[in-house]
């Protein structure tokens, strides 16, 4: 090995320095020598290409439910609800079209007769002197307030022509809700509330189609899901009776 | 005003799991891009998200708040990948090693990319952004750990041989022959466009 060889900085010496975090105590020498040495300076230009070349490596940005989605996946195992407070569900939409459907769930209310599963009394566990609270009412409100956000979500997806939407993140929510779905519909039949059941099925039917599309969908996929959940009248239905079963939490 | 990651962390201390919805929220995509920088792929990558956050749930006591809450999960998310892309690697050595006890696959073998400098594969990308992922794809999982660390986290010699769990040399050599392969597989590419 030559005397000009060894005097030449090391690659290491090179990506130390590319890297500067001044642990290198020669920091100083290796600047010193690179203004002076071509062909060390060449080096260490040929490593600085390349390394901002790396720069270019792209990362895919995840959808805006990301974060929502990973709460939900660490959640349950740290044992804590993931249930998304109900203020960040999709109740932006305009004080005019709440305003709309709160006249039609009155008249909804007015046109039904008085359903006995829900209006049906349960005496709350652990609560003292037999004292009842409308369990089944709470809980299918509820139930709907969460149809109906995942709906408008649905609705209110941002969609860019020839791109792949992600509807993951709704359609777990979905998978979630089918099954309590199913249960406060056979519920409402075995009670006799047809009214409630009719609603119910239909929004099962509809959540059905949603979560029978692949996860990722085109724009043109969602226009169509879009325009079943309109045709079918699944957001309308939902947030009627929804809004007339809060009518009925708050007179019990 | 939201509350700063010490105050959640006393909060999740203290037994207020909800707190801990914070901190996933807040953290989740910058610990999603640095597992995706050394898993590669998104699916992988979510998983890393998960064990992580999981996993610094589970060792919350041991936070010592001098460092920012922010430095120890990505610490927790790089080991979280490096074990997740060593078993990657290890089934795919299984499945390869099967594969070449069967009658007939060698004649498609030949066919599969070699591990290597990379070199013959590149130039039949178009773009540099393809070349960098396939010559990162080249790297060996500790190499690509140390490297991502060192590189897009800015991360110290000795913040990279804790994070990843080996000496400050093995850090150093890791990251040292993760140049050298970028620079046997990019340079021909990035010299040739300077």
């Amino acid at each position: 090995m030559n005397e000009t060889f060894q005097n030449h900085l090391s690659q290491e010496q090179l990506v130390d320095h590319y890297y500067g975090d001044g642990q290198a105590p020669d920091s100083n020498i290796v600047e010193l020598h690179l203004n002076q040495c071509d062909e060390c300076r060449a080096q260490y230009h040929s490593i600085q290409r390349v390394l901002n070349t790396v720069e270019s490596y792209q990362v895919p940005e995840p959808n805006q439910s990301f974060e929502t989605k990973m709460w939900r996946k660490v959640a349950p195992a740290i044992g804590v609800s993931h249930r998304v407070p109900r203020a960040r569900a999709a109740w932006w939409a305009g004080g005019l079209a709440i305003a709309a459907m709160l006249v039609a769930a009155f008249f909804v209310g007015r046109a039904t007769t008085p359903a006995p599963l829900l209006t049906k009394m349960i005496p709350a566990k652990g609560v003292k002197g037999a004292q009842a609270i409308p369990v089944l009412v709470v809980a299918v409100g509820d139930h709907l307030e969460r149809v109906e956000a995942v709906l408008r979500e649905i609705e209110n997806k941002q969609s860019i022509a020839n791109q792949s939407v992600d509807i993951e993140f709704e359609q777990e929510e979905i998978a979630d809700l089918l099954d309590s779905n199913r249960l406060y519909r056979q519920s409402a039949v075995a009670e006799g509330d047809v009214g409630t059941a009719s609603v119910l099925e239909d929004l099962e039917n509809m959540l059905l189609e949603i979560s029978h599309q692949p996860a990722k969908i085109s724009a043109r996929q969602l226009e169509e899901l879009r325009r079943e959940i309109k045709e079918r009248g699944s957001l309308f239905k939902a947030t009627v009776l929804g809004s007339k079963l809060r009518g009925e939490e708050a007179t019990l | 005003m939201s509350e700063s990651d010490s105050v959640a962390v006393a909060k999740v201390l203290r037994g207020e799991g909800d707190a801990y919805r914070m901190l996933v929220e807040r953290h989740s995509r910058f610990v999603f891009r640095l597992a995706f920088r050394i898993t590669g792929n998104e699916s992988d990558a979510e998983d890393v998200v998960q064990d992580a956050f999981l996993r610094a749930f589970k060792s919350l006591h041991s936070y010592d708040s001098r460092a920012t809450f922010s430095t120890w999960l990505h610490r927790i998310a790089a080991n979280c990948a490096l074990d997740l892309v060593r078993k990657r690697t290890r089934r795919m050595e299984t499945v390869v090693s099967d594969w070449k006890d069967d009658e007939g696959a060698q004649e498609i073998l030949p066919q599969v990319p070699s591990k290597g400098p990379g070199t013959d594969r590149i130039v039949y990308s178009s773009q540099v952004r393809d070349k960098v992922e396939v010559a990162m794809q080249d790297l060996s999982p500790l190499e690509r750990s140390a490297f991502v660390l060192r590189h897009f986290e800015g991360s110290s010699i000795d913040e990279v041989s804790t994070a990843l769990g080996v000496s400050e040399n093995a850090a150093k050599q890791s990251i040292f022959r993760a140049v050298q392969k970028l620079r046997r597989a990019l340079e021909p590419v990035v010299g040739a466009a300077s």
